[in-house]
C-alpha cells in the first residue's frame, strides 16, 4: 500500500468527492420521483443513520490503532475473510467507478458534447483517472483537496443564482407520500452517504482515530447540508413532477436561472463542476481499487497493476445498455443498496470482535 | 525522452483519427430569433423561423462589424412534429440550424385551443430548447405576426426581441412568461398559466389616398387610427398607429393544457397586482367630485398580497388581502385632493374603483374560464400534509365553487412633482 | 578540487623550492603558457618564488605588499607572517590545494626549506560593477542586481543581511572547470537538512564542464524534463534576502548573476519583493491582477476556442452574429486560426529578443501592427482572434519568472488542442491533469504547492507585514515564528 498522510481536511475532501458527484446527476431527480416534496426530510434522517453507523463501526477501528479495515477483518475473522472483503471491496468500486463514470458521460453528452460516442467521452474521463493515479496517491489527495472546493462553491453559486425563481409554495405538502414512506426511503438513501467508510480503508494514513472520526461526521455533514439545501432549492424551482423527469438537475437549475438580458447563458460552463467532480471521482475511485486489491494480496502497486485494475471498470462502464437501464438497474445498486456491504461489513466485523473479546474473557 | 515523444505522437494521431464530432464553426450556424407554430390538417404541425442571413456578399472584415439590421429571412415548413421540422430546414439552408439563440416562441390560438400539448411539450426534451424562452400566443397565424415582426427592426431582433420583453417591467401590458413556468404550470393540477397575447392590427387602408389640402403633403400618420378608445385592448383593437403592426397586449388564459380565453390589457395590469412586483397600472378615472374631467392615478402594490385558505364543508375559502399604493398623477380639475377632507373621498373612490376592477377579474377567470392563474391552489395544499390527500381532494374540480373573500387597502402617497 | 584534476597524484608542498618549481611548471605547462608568472627572489640568503597567472592576480597589490616588504634590506624578522603585509594569508600544504589558489587569482609565495606554501590573497581582475537589475525591475524596491563575481553577490547580501549567521560554504562544481558555487543560508533559521542535500546533490555532479548556474539547476532539480522548475533564479538581492530569511538556501554561482534559489513553491514564484514595499491592499490587488494574467495566459485562447466551436450558446445574440460575420471570410477552422496567430506572436517575440536595443522593441510593435491589421484585412484570421491573442500575451508577459512565461506557453498550446477536440471536457480534463501534476512535483523533498488549508500565508489576499507570523511550514525551519502575534509594540497601551 502507498504511504500517505492525510488531515482531517484530506479525508473531508476524498469521502466528499465519492458523494457530491451524486448531485450533478440523475440523483436529484431520482429523489424528487421517489419522494415527492419530502426527500429533504428523508435525505436529513439518512444521514443522521449514516452518521451513527459510522460511529458504531468506528469503533472497531480504534479498538487496532494503525491498521486498516481490510487487516483489521483478516484478525478478527481470519485471512480468508479478510481476502474476500478486500475483493469484494475492491470489485465494489470498480462498479462504483465504472457506473459513475458512465452516468457523468451521459450528462455531458446530452447537456454539452451531444454526437460524440459516449464510449470516448467516458474513455477519456479514466484516461485522466489513470494519468491522476500514474502521478501518484499524493497528488490525488492534494488535488481532491482543490477540487472539493471548487465543487462546494459550484453548489452554493447554483442556489445562489436561482433566488428570485424560487417558490416555495412547491414544497406543500410537507409530508410527502407519508411519514412512513420516508422512513423506509431514508433507510435506503443512507447508500448515497455509505462511501465515508472508506476512510477505514486510509486508517493508517490519519494521525490517530480520532482525526478519522473527526474528519468523517464532518464529511457526512457537509455532504448532508449540501444535498439537502440543493435538493430544497431545486424542488423550489421546478416542482416534484416537473424535477423528476430532468436528467441533471444541477444544469436545468443553472439554465432556468435568467435575472437580465446580459446574464443569462453561463449554463455550459457548469460543465466544468461535472467534469471536475466526475474526473476526480473516477481518480479516487481507481486509487481505492488499487489501493484494497494491493492491502488485500499484499502487493506495491506499479503502473501496471494501476492498468491492470482498470480493465474491470471498463467492463461497468460498458455494461448499460442504455440510459434507462443505466438509471433503473445499475445505479440503483450504488445509490439506495450498497450500504448493506459498506456500512453493514464493519459493523458485523465489530460485532464478530466484540462476540470474541467477550468469549475470551469468559475462557479467561 | 524517446519513449514520451513516441506515446505523444500515438497520442495525437488517436485525436486526429478520432475527430471532433461536435465542432461547430460558428458562422457556419444559422441562427434562429424567432419560432412559431401553426396548426395544420391531420395533427401536422407548421414552423416558422425567422433568422437574420450573416452570409454578407464580399464584404467581410473590411466593413467593419455589421449587425444585420433588417436583412431577415423567414422560413415555414410543415412536418408531423416540431423536431422534424426543424430537421427539414436543412434542406435549404447551408449551415446547422441553431435554435439556442430563440428569443420568443410564437403559438397561434388555434393550436393554443386545441393541441399545444402534443407539440410544445414533446419538444422539450430536445436539448437545444432553453428554459428562458418567452411563450406568445399570436391571435393571427404565427407566421404572419413572425413576419411583421421582422419587418421593421431598426436594431439586430435579437437584442430588439430583449428589450421589448423589458418594457413588461414598464407597463405591465402583457407579462412575460418563460417556457419552464409555462410548461411546468401547463401539466401540473395545481394551478394553471398564462402567455402573453399577441396579434397584428390590421393594415389602415389607402393611407396616401388622402387628397393633400392647400397643396401641403400629410404623412399619414394619426390620422389612419380606426379603432376606438377603451378601458382595455386586445391586440389589433389599440388604437395607435405606426408601419409595424405587429402588437402584443394581453394574456392568453390556460386551463388543463388548453387555451380558454383572453385578458386584455387592463386586465392584465389587475392581474399584475397580484403577481408581479412594483407595475404601475395607469387609471383614468372621471373625477369624483366633476364628473367631466379626469384624474389619472397609478397604482402600485405595496407589498405581495397575502392568500390565507382554509377548508370549510369541504369548501375551499381563501381571504385574499391586497395592499395598493396609490399616485396621483393628473387631476384635470385642478381640484386640491391633498386636502385632509377631499383626501378620504379620493382614496374611498379609487379604492371602490380598484375592488371593482379585482372583483371582475376574479370572477372571469374563476366562474368563467375556471382557471386558476392566481395560483391558489398552491395556497390551499397547505391545508395538507400529504400528497395523497392533496390529489384525493381533487382541487380542479372544486375550484369553480370556491369561496374568495378579497380586502384592498389603499394609500395614496405622492402627488407627482408638482406641489399640492 | 576535484579528483579528476588531481590526476590520481596526492602531493605536497616539498622543502626544497626548485622541486616546488619543477611542479608548478609542470602543472601550468610553463613557459608555453604564457598566462603564469614565476617571480624569483631571494629574502634572507634564502631562495623563494612568487607565482600568479596574470590578470586574475593584481600585480600591484604583490609588488607592494609582497614584494617590497621581503626585499626591503631593512627587516629583521625572519617571520613571513609579521613581514608580509596582505590582508590574507594561509599556509598551505597540500599541492593542488595551491594550485586551486593561483587559479582563484590569489598568488602562492614558496620558500626554500619550508614546507608550506603560502597563499597571499591578491584578487584583482576586471568585473562587471553593481547595475540595475535587467529583467526583475521595480518600481518602489532597491535597484541593485547581483553580477557575476562570487564575492560581489555574497557583499550585497551581507549588507542586507548583518547577522553572524549568514554562512557561505563553497562547493567546486564540474571536474575540468572547477565552477565555484556558494552555498548560502542563515545558520539558526534553515533546516540544516536541506543544507546538506543541496551540498550532496552539488557534490555528486559528475561531469567535465559546468558553464552556468543554468545548467547546475538542471542538474540539481528533482524532476528533469518537468514542465515546471522546481528550482528558481533571481537577480535581486533583496528577494534573495528575504528567501534566505524563511529558511531557503541561496546557491551562488561564480559566473552567473543569477542566484539559485532552493527549495522553492509555485506560488512563491508568482510573489515578487516588491510586494513588501507595497501596503497590503495595494499588494493585493496586484497580485489579483496577476492571478488573473496567469490564467488567461494559458487558459483563455482554449476557453475562446471551446465556446465559439463547441459551446457558442453561450456567447450573447448580438456578439453571437459579429463574430460570425467577422469569421465568415476565413477560409480554414478556428483551431488552425488561433494555432497559426499564436506561432506568429511567438516569432515576433524571438525576433525582437534576438535584435539588440530600440530596434528590438520596434520590430515589436511593427510586426505586431502588420501582421494584425493586414491579416485582419486580408481574411486571414477575424478580429476576435487577434484580440484573445494579444491579451493572452500580455497575459504572459505579466509573469514575474521567465521560466514560467515558458512553462505557461507549452501548457497554453496543450490546453488549445484539448478544447480544439473535446470543448470544455478537453480542458477540464486537461485542468485536472495539470492540478495533479503540478501537486504530484517536490522541490527538495518538500511539496511543490501547499496543500489547500496547509496554515502557510495565502498568495490572495496578502496579508499585511504584521500579521505574517510564522515561516513557510514546509521549510521545517529551526526557527518557525518569524514574528509575535503582536509586532507592533508601540500600539501597545495606545
Amino acid at each position: 500500500m502507498e504511504k500517505l498522510k492525510l488531515r482531517a481536511y484530506d479525508g473531508i475532501a476524498l469521502t466528499g468527492l465519492l458523494m457530491l458527484p451524486a448531485l450533478f446527476s440523475t440523483e436529484l431527480s431520482k429523489l424528487a420521483e421517489q419522494n415527492n416534496t419530502a426527500a429533504w426530510i428523508a435525505l436529513l434522517i439518512a444521514s443522521i443513520i449514516m452518521l451513527c453507523l459510522f460511529l458504531i463501526a468506528a469503533c472497531l477501528m480504534g479498538r487496532y490503532e494503525g491498521k486498516n479495515i481490510i487487516e483489521i477483518t483478516s484478525i478478527v475473522m481470519g485471512r480468508p475473510f479478510g481476502i474476500i472483503y478486500g475483493v469484494a471491496l475492491g470489485v465494489y468500486f470498480c462498479y462504483f467507478t465504472g457506473i459513475q463514470i458512465r452516468e457523468s458521460a451521459e450528462i455531458l453528452k446530452i447537456y454539452g458534447l451531444s454526437l460524440t460516442p459516449i464510449y470516448i467521452v467516458a474513455g477519456l474521463i479514466l484516461l485522466t483517472a489513470v494519468i491522476m493515479n500514474f502521478l501518484g496517491g499524493r497528488a490525488i489527495v492534494k488535488s481532491a483537496g482543490l477540487f472539493y472546493i471548487i465543487v462546494i462553491l459550484g453548489i452554493v453559486f447554483i442556489m445562489l443564482l436561482g433566488l428570485n425563481r424560487y417558490n416555495p409554495d412547491n414544497l406543500i405538502p410537507l409530508l410527502g407520500n407519508g411519514m412512513a414512506d420516508i422512513t423506509t426511503n431514508s433507510l435506503f438513501i443512507t447508500s448515497i452517504f455509505d462511501s465515508v467508510i472508506i476512510l477505514f480503508l486510509f486508517a493508517p494514513a490519519f494521525s490517530n482515530t480520532v482525526k478519522m472520526k473527526k474528519s468523517g461526521v464532518l464529511s457526512i455533514a457537509l455532504t448532508a447540508a449540501a444535498c439537502i439545501l440543493l435538493y430544497l432549492c431545486f424542488v423550489m424551482m421546478f416542482s416534484p413532477s416537473v424535477a423528476s423527469k430532468m436528467m441533471s438537475g444541477f444544469i436545468e437549475m443553472g439554465k432556468s436561472s435568467y435575472y437580465n438580458r446580459f446574464f443569462s447563458r453561463f449554463e455550459s460552463s457548469l460543465l466544468f463542476f461535472l467534469i471536475f467532480s466526475s474526473a476526480m471521482l473516477a481518480s479516487i475511485g481507481l486509487f481505492i481499487t488499487k489501493e484494497s486489491f494491493a492491502c488485500t494480496f499484499k502487493l506495491r502497486p506499479s503502473k501496471a497493476f494501476t492498468i491492470i485494475c482498470v480493465v474491470p471498470i471498463l467492463i461497468a462502464i460498458i455494461i448499460p445498455t442504455s440510459t434507462l437501464d443505466l438509471t433503473q438497474k445499475y445505479l440503483p445498486v450504488i445509490r439506495r443498496y450498497s450500504v448493506a456491504f459498506m456500512a453493514g461489513f464493519p459493523v458485523l466485523v465489530l460485532i464478530v470482535s466484540t462476540i470474541k473479546r467477550i468469549f475470551k474473557y469468559e475462557k479467561s | 525522452m524517446k519513449k514520451v515523444s513516441l506515446v505523444l505522437i500515438c497520442t495525437l494521431c488517436l485525436f486526429l483519427l478520432s475527430g471532433c464530432w461536435d465542432k461547430r464553426e460558428l458562422e457556419d450556424n444559422t441562427f434562429v430569433v424567432l419560432l412559431g407554430l401553426d396548426e395544420s390538417e391531420d395533427k401536422n404541425v407548421i414552423l416558422t423561423a425567422a433568422f437574420p442571413l450573416t452570409q454578407t456578399e464580399g464584404g467581410g472584415a473590411n466593413e467593419g462589424v455589421d449587425n444585420g439590421s433588417g436583412e431577415y429571412t423567414v422560413m415555414s415548413v410543415k412536418a408531423p412534429t416540431v423536431v422534424e421540422a426543424l430537421n427539414m430546414f436543412s434542406t435549404k439552408l447551408s449551415g446547422p440550424i441553431a435554435i439556442y439563440t430563440v428569443k420568443t416562441i410564437i403559438i397561434s390560438r388555434a393550436l393554443a385551443e386545441s393541441d399545444i400539448l402534443r407539440h410544445v411539450f414533446s419538444s422539450w426534451r430536445y436539448e437545444e430548447v432553453r428554459n428562458t424562452t418567452n411563450i406568445l400566443i399570436s391571435e393571427c397565424r404565427a407566421a404572419e405576426f413572425i413576419q411583421e415582426r421582422v419587418k421593421a427592426s431598426p436594431i439586430d431582433p435579437l437584442r430588439q426581441e430583449e428589450l421589448l420583453l423589458e418594457q413588461a417591467n414598464t407597463s405591465a401590458y402583457y407579462k412575460p412568461v418563460q417556457l419552464l413556468e409555462f410548461l411546468t404550470n401547463l401539466k401540473s393540477d395545481g394551478a394553471d398559466v398564462v402567455a402573453m397575447y399577441g396579434g397584428i392590427a390590421s393594415k389602415s387602408e389607402d393611407k396616401n389616398s388622402r387628397a393633400p389640402e392647400d397643396g401641403k403633403e400629410t404623412s399619414g400618420i394619426g390620422t389612419g387610427i380606426k379603432e376606438t378608445v377603451k378601458d382595455g385592448y386586445l391586440p389589433g383593437e389599440i388604437p395607435i398607429q405606426a408601419e409595424n403592426t405587429s402588437e402584443i397586449s394581453g394574456l392568453a388564459v390556460f386551463h388543463k393544457a388548453k387555451m380558454v380565453g383572453v385578458l386584455n390589457s387592463s386586465e392584465a395590469q389587475t392581474y399584475s397586482m397580484f403577481t408581479q412586483g412594483k407595475l404601475k397600472k395607469i387609471l383614468t378615472l372621471p373625477d369624483p367630485l366633476k364628473p367631466d374631467s379626469d384624474i389619472v392615478v397609478s397604482i402600485m402594490p405595496a407589498s405581495k398580497c397575502e392568500i390565507r385558505s382554509a377548508i370549510k364543508n369541504n369548501i375551499p375559502v381563501f381571504d385574499i388581502s391586497i395592499n395598493l399604493v396609490c399616485s396621483v398623477e393628473s387631476i384635470q380639475s385642478e381640484i386640491d385632493y391633498t386636502s385632509p377632507e377631499k383626501y378620504n373621498i379620493l382614496t374611498e373612490y379609487v379604492k371602490g374603483m380598484c375592488t371593482e376592477d379585482i372583483v371582475s377579474l376574479i370572477r372571469k377567470i374563476q366562474k368563467e374560464y375556471n382557471a386558476d392563474i392566481l395560483k391558489l391552489g398552491d395556497k390551499l395544499a397547505y391545508n395538507f400534509r400529504t400528497v395523497k390527500e392533496w390529489e384525493d381532494y381533487n382541487w380542479s374540480e372544486k375550484y369553480k365553487d370556491a369561496e374568495i373573500n378579497l380586502t384592498v387597502e389603499l394609500d395614496i402617497e405622492g402627488t407627482g412633482i408638482m406641489m399640492p | 578540487m576535484n579528483n579528476e584534476f588531481k590526476k590520481g597524484r596526492d602531493m605536497e608542498i616539498q622543502s626544497s623550492v626548485l622541486k616546488n618549481r619543477e611542479m608548478f611548471e609542470q602543472t601550468f605547462n610553463y613557459p608555453t603558457n604564457k598566462d603564469i608568472v614565476f617571480r624569483d627572489f631571494k629574502f634572507l640568503s634564502k631562495d623563494g618564488f612568487v607565482v600568479y597567472i596574470d590578470g586574475m592576480a593584481g600585480g600591484d597589490k604583490i609588488s607592494d605588499f609582497i614584494l617590497r616588504p621581503l626585499l626591503n634590506k631593512d627587516g629583521i624578522s625572519r617571520d613571513l607572517k609579521s613581514i608580509l603585509q596582505i590582508s590574507s594569508l594561509i599556509e598551505e600544504t597540500d599541492f593542488d590545494e595551491a594550485v586551486s589558489a593561483i587559479l582563484q587569482g590569489d598568488c602562492v609565495l614558496c620558500m626554500d626549506g619550508d614546507a608550506n606554501a603560502y597563499v597571499c590573497e591578491t584578487k584583482s581582475f576586471d568585473k562587471r560593477g553593481v547595475e540595475k537589475p535587467q529583467v526583475e525591475s521595480s518600481i518602489v524596491g532597491a535597484l541593485e542586481a547581483f553580477t557575476e563575481t562570487l564575492r560581489t553577490n555574497t557583499t550585497l547580501l551581507h549588507r542586507i543581511i548583518k547577522n553572524p549567521g549568514l554562512t557561505t560554504e563553497m562547493v567546486a562544481v564540474g571536474k575540468l572547470n572547477n565552477l565555484t558555487c556558494g552555498v548560502v543560508y542563515v545558520n539558526g533559521v534553515v533546516n540544516m537538512e536541506f543544507v546538506e542535500e543541496v551540498k550532496r546533490r552539488l557534490k555528486g555532479i559528475d561531469t567535465d564542464f559546468v558553464q552556468s548556474g543554468g545548467m547546475i539547476e538542471q542538474f540539481i532539480e528533482d524532476h528533469d524534463s518537468s514542465l515546471f522548475q522546481t528550482v528558481t533564479t533571481t537577480e535581486r538581492p533583496d528577494n534573495t534576502a528575504a528567501l534566505l530569511m524563511q529558511g531557503r538556501i541561496a546557491i551562488i554561482v561564480d559566473g552567473s548573476p543569477r542566484v539559485i534559489i532552493a527549495p522553492i513553491t509555485l506560488f512563491s514564484m508568482l510573489k515578487t519583493s516588491e510586494e513588501s514595499a507595497l501596503r497590503a491592499p495595494f499588494a493585493s490587488a496586484v497580485r489579483a491582477i496577476r492571478i488573473i494574467a496567469v490564467l488567461s495566459a494559458f487558459l483563455m485562447p482554449a476557453l475562446y476556442l471551446a465556446i465559439t466551436t463547441y459551446h457558442p450558446e453561450m456567447i450573447p445574440a448580438s456578439l453571437l452574429l459579429s463574430i460570425a460575420k467577422s469569421r465568415v471570410n476565413i477560409p480554414y477552422p478556428a483551431l488552425v486560426e488561433l494555432l497559426v496567430m499564436e506561432f506568429a506572436f511567438e516569432l515576433i517575440r524571438e525576433a525582437g529578443r534576438h535584435i539588440p536595443g530600440a530596434l528590438g522593441s520596434t520590430i515589436g510593435i511593427v510586426g505586431g501592427l502588420i501582421l494584425g491589421e493586414a491579416a485582419v484585412s486580408a481574411g486571414f484570421v477575424s478580429q476576435g482572434c487577434v484580440i484573445v491573442i494579444a491579451f493572452t500575451g500580455l497575459g504572459n508577459f505579466a509573469i514575474p519568472q521567465y521560466q514560467l512565461a515558458f512553462t505557461a506557453q507549452l501548457i497554453r498550446i496543450l490546453f488549445i488542442i484539448c478544447a480544439g477536440f473535446f470543448g470544455f471536457l478537453g480542458i477540464g480534463l486537461a485542468f485536472v491533469v495539470l492540478v495533479g501534476y503540478v501537486n504530484s512535483l517536490t522541490s527538495f523533498g518538500t511539496d511543490y504547492v501547499n496543500p489547500v488549508f496547509s496554515g502557510d500565508a495565502p498568495l490572495f489576499p496578502k496579508q499585511p507585514v504584521w500579521e505574517y507570523e510564522n515561516r513557510p511550514s514546509a521549510l521545517r525551519a529551526k526557527k518557525p515564528q518569524y514574528q509575535p502575534i503582536i509586532s507592533r509594540i508601540w500600539k501597545k497601551g495606545n
